[in-house]
């Protein structure tokens, strides 16, 4: 069996990240893995890691209080972004609770209609802990119904995914060369990316907190996924191609609702079709390969003044009353679990 | 109050058609909407009568019963229902092969690398066997077992679902006694004329032969092939697919059980089509379904009578129909749902779980007003996509074939197929990578099943496997294999479980 070179080089973030996962699930016989970071600026501060941390460093064998130690790691519930009507916090589970499988803003929204004025953000547990900025333990996390992701110093995650990568087998070079099988480029902030000849382009905008690391893990699991000789990928690369373009497609659509002067005046049908159904009716259409979850959808939606004009039918099938004490009871819960979290 | 101004809001649903997909779709309707308010009436015509087959179900269909609250035990005393675990694919690749597709995986996934990797590299050794060695439904299949998966996710029993076989006719009844329940107003009678408003096209009210008028808002076409709204009235149009998938006709009997009952379906392709053999406690279920251009009736009825397996129970009744799917599902304000939206062969039993899918996609964007634009386009957009996957998933079982015995299957080795189809096949085909979605009805299980089934043998393998030596892959094939073996022969023998779980359910 002749061997096989894969050379991880670009930015130090994403090189370590893919790097690890790589080094995880493509070694052994016959696979060198040769990662070329560059030099992280010295202002590099802080990375955000989405909710799928838990599976990324489970499978790397990284447990969620070592990073605390090695990478100051603390839980993150929202992140906050830019967009067209200011700054817009994205929360990263749902708001309240689903009832008969209709989701949450559905009541709100019915709330509304009959006249009351609350707030969504009064009931996103996730949001108001986010607020009141205490600092969460993760055993009281690990109690709650919520997505969390991570806050990382950069520098010192770059240290432990590194460490990790290398003890899984990888080796790390200043001057590779460009002498590989395949060359993994990652240059998040540029704007191409995909699998062409022997280069896999990992790249995108790294304009929304957290995409940077995202991305880098789709890319890594992408092409797992269609491991293969690496000379005779043709059609692994073409596959892997076109799902690094619905990927794309999904981050630009939600680049486009946060940022795009008039986002309704999109010429892409996919976002179009997710801002013409919630403002008809409060569904959030979903696609293949979704990046952002429904939570943050929403948050975006409502942040760029999208209403919907009515609520899901499903949401009448309980009395006002009802409605009412449900809805007062729930604030009530979320404001005393902040606070007894918060003192925690 | 009927369909005028399209401010007012959407209360009166009128289900035509008293088949599986309108009971389906009045018993969904009034258990998730009834207490919101919403009025369901439905219209049958006995002096028409139902399509009377559809017997084979797939897993998700336990879902609807259990969300509209049904006893599982008492639907299959009411129905003579049996379990199912797959359907048996006969003669497909080449005559002589049979492959299972099964409700569940085929072993276990090792370092990240998909199992049938694993096997694929040592397919070629004795004692490593077939991809279905390792698969426990597929097992408890061949051995005539059954249980309900474990609820404990580290057993390996708990690596399968399952579905139902039931009788058609006992079905629609079944779920008409629950919609009832539920407060659906039926009416029995033939619809013979249809009101539609000027301008905006709409139906309002529909007049049975009686000369009784049923106003509604909003109108559920489940009238079956007919299509009497959507296609007579509305002209909604249809997408023929008869170019990849050319069986159009399709003779059903049904006869005395003989032998085990079997907890799958089965598939025998035949010289111009193929066909189903349904096991249910009372009788069995047979049709052939067949493309006239390439058989005659006389030849089809005679191939079906040949191979049953018990008396048959009636004479022989064919049926007719153009695969394809109706252009507009929702137009206006009807929504075709059942036979009347489209028709794919009943190959992988796809068309109940079609009419769930409807109707769960028709809850969700459920109109408010007659204002609804948007949600009948996303209705429309996500059911095409719902039949379009299904589609080429039927297809690959006539195109990836070795059979050169007869015109039919020639014309279907060498047609052209979808190109998203041929991508998948190829892909596969390199190195056994399957292509996935994330909205289909069929996931990665399944397009490893029938690919394989099918005789499309990858090339190569996940590069990954030669990281880990040979005879550590035997030994944990051989330790698999063996441990899928004594779990399926651990379960229950599939007679026995339905007999005393009916049984149970007739004395209480
Ligand atoms: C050969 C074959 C095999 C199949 N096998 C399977 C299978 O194994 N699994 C599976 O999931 N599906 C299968 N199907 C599909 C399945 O049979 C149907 O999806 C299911 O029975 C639903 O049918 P339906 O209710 O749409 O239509 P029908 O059963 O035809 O019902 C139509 C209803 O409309 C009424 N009606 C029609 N016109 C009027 C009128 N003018 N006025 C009043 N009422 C009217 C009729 O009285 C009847 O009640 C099969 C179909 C065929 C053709």
């Amino acid at each position: 069996m002749s061997s096989e070179r894969i050379l991880v080089r670009g930015s130090a973030l994403p090189v370590a990240l893919v790097g690890a996962i790589l080094a995880r699930r493509w070694s052994g016989k016959g696979k060198e893995l040769v990662l070329a970071p560059e030099r992280e600026g010295a202002n590099a501060s802080t990375v955000i890691a989405r909710p799928d941390h838990k599976n990324v460093h489970a499978e790397l064998g990284l447990a969620i209080e070592s990073l605390a130690q090695g990478a100051e790691a603390v839980p993150v519930l929202a992140v906050a972004t830019t967009c067209g009507t200011g700054q817009v916090s994205l929360p990263f589970s749902p708001y309240g609770m689903a009832r008969g499988g209709t989701d949450f803003h559905h009541f709100w929204r019915r709330a509304i209609a009959s006249g009351e004025q609350p707030d969504l953000a009064e009931f996103s547990l996730a949001l108001r802990l986010d607020r009141a900025g205490g600092r969460l333990p993760l055993s009281t996390l690990a109690q709650l119904p919520l997505e969390f992701g991570l806050r990382m110093d950069r520098l010192r995650y770059i240290e432990v995914l590194s460490k990790r990568a290398t003890s899984l087998g990888a080796f790390i070079a200043d001057d590779a060369g460009t002498d590989a099988d395949l060359i993994v480029d990652c240059r998040v902030g540029s704007n191409r990316s995909g699998w062409i000849e022997d280069r896999l382009l990992i790249a995108d905008e790294n304009d929304i907190p957290g995409l940077e690391w995202q991305i880098c893990v789709n890319a890594a699991r992408r092409f797992l996924g269609l491991a293969a000789k690496l000379s005779d990928s043709e059609t692994e690369r073409r596959e892997y191609s076109r799902l690094a373009r619905a990927e794309s497609a999904r981050i630009r659509d939600f680049r486009a609702l946060l940022r795009d002067p008039e986002p309704r005046e999109t010429e892409h049908a996919s976002l179009s079709r997710k801002i013409d159904l919630f403002e008809a009716c409060g569904r959030i259409p979903s696609e293949d390969f979704e990046v952002f979850g429904q939570p943050e959808w929403l948050a975006a939606l409502l942040a760029r003044g999208i209403w919907p004009k009515r609520y899901d039918r499903l949401a009448d099938s309980i009395p006002d009353k009802q409605l009412r004490s449900w809805l007062s009871s729930m604030q009530r819960q979320i404001g005393e679990i902040t606070d007894r979290s918060l003192r925690a | 109050m009927a369909a005028g101004d399209a401010a007012e809001k959407i209360n009166d649903i009128v289900v035509v058609g008293g088949g599986t997909a309108g009971w389906m779709t009045a018993a969904g309707l009034s258990s998730m909407l009834g207490p919101a308010g919403l009025k369901v009436t439905l219209i049958e015509s006995d002096s028409i009568g139902v399509v009377g087959v559809g017997e084979a179900t797939l897993p998700h269909i336990k879902l609807f019963n259990d969300t509209i609250g049904v006893d599982e035990a008492e639907f299959m005393s009411a129905t003579s229902a049996t379990f199912k675990l797959g359907i048996e694919f006969v003669n497909w690749g080449r005559k002589g092969d049979s492959y299972i597709h099964p409700f569940g995986e085929f072993g276990l996934a090792n370092e990240g690398v998909a199992f049938h990797q694993y096997w694929r590299k040592f397919a070629d050794l004795q004692e490593v066997g077939q991809l279905e060695d390792y698969s426990l439904p597929v097992i408890a299949c061949r051995e005539g077992r059954f249980q309900p998966p474990s609820d404990d996710p580290r057993s390996v029993l708990s690596t399968y679902r399952y579905a139902y076989q039931f009788d058609a006719l006992q079905y629609a009844p079944f779920m008409r006694s629950h919609a009832e329940k539920r407060g659906v107003a039926r009416l029995e009678g033939k619809v013979v004329d249809v009101a539609l408003e000027g301008e905006s096209g709409r139906v309002t009210s529909l007049t049975l032969e009686d000369g009784r008028t049923v106003d509604g808002d909003l109108f559920i076409d489940c009238t079956g092939f007919f299509g009497l709204l959507i296609e007579q009235q509305l002209q909604a149009g249809y997408d023929d697919w008869s170019e990849w998938l050319p069986a159009d006709r399709a003779v059903a009997v049904p006869c005395e059980s003989a032998g085990p009952l079997r907890p799958y379906t089965r598939a025998t392709a035949h010289g111009a089509g193929w066909s189903w053999r349904i096991p249910l406690q009372h009788r069995t279920g047979n049709g052939h379904v067949y493309s006239s251009q390439f058989l005659s009736d006389e030849e089809a009825c005679s191939t079906l009578l040949d191979e049953l397996e018990g008396n048959p129970l009636s004479e022989p009744r064919q049926l007719r129909f153009v695969t394809g799917k109706r252009r507009r599902l929702w137009d206006r304000n009807v929504v075709a749902i059942g036979l009347s939206g489209g028709f794919l062969e009943p190959l992988e039993s796809t068309s109940i779980y079609l009419i769930q899918e409807g109707i769960s996609k028709l809850l969700e964007l459920f109109p408010d007003t007659h204002d609804c634009a948007v949600e009948r386009a996303e209705y429309n957009r996500w059911m095409d996509l719902q039949f379009e996957r299904i589609r080429d998933f039927l297809i690959l079982h006539y195109h990836a074939t070795e059979r050169d015995d007869s015109p039919f299957w020639n014309h279907m080795r060498t047609m052209t197929p979808p190109d998203s189809l041929r991508e998948r096949m190829e892909l596969f085909r390199a190195h056994g990578h399957v292509s996935a979605y994330e909205h289909g009805l069929f996931l990665v299980p399944s397009w490893i099943a029938v690919l394989i089934g099918q005789r499309v043998f990858p090339r190569g393998y996940d590069s990954r496997v030669d990281g880990i030596a040979d005879d550590q892959v035997l030994k944990h094939l051989a330790g698999l294999k063996a441990h899928m073996q004594s779990a399926a022969g651990s379960m229950q023998d599939h007679a026995a479980y339905l007999s005393a779980m009916t049984s149970l359910s007739d004395a209480a």
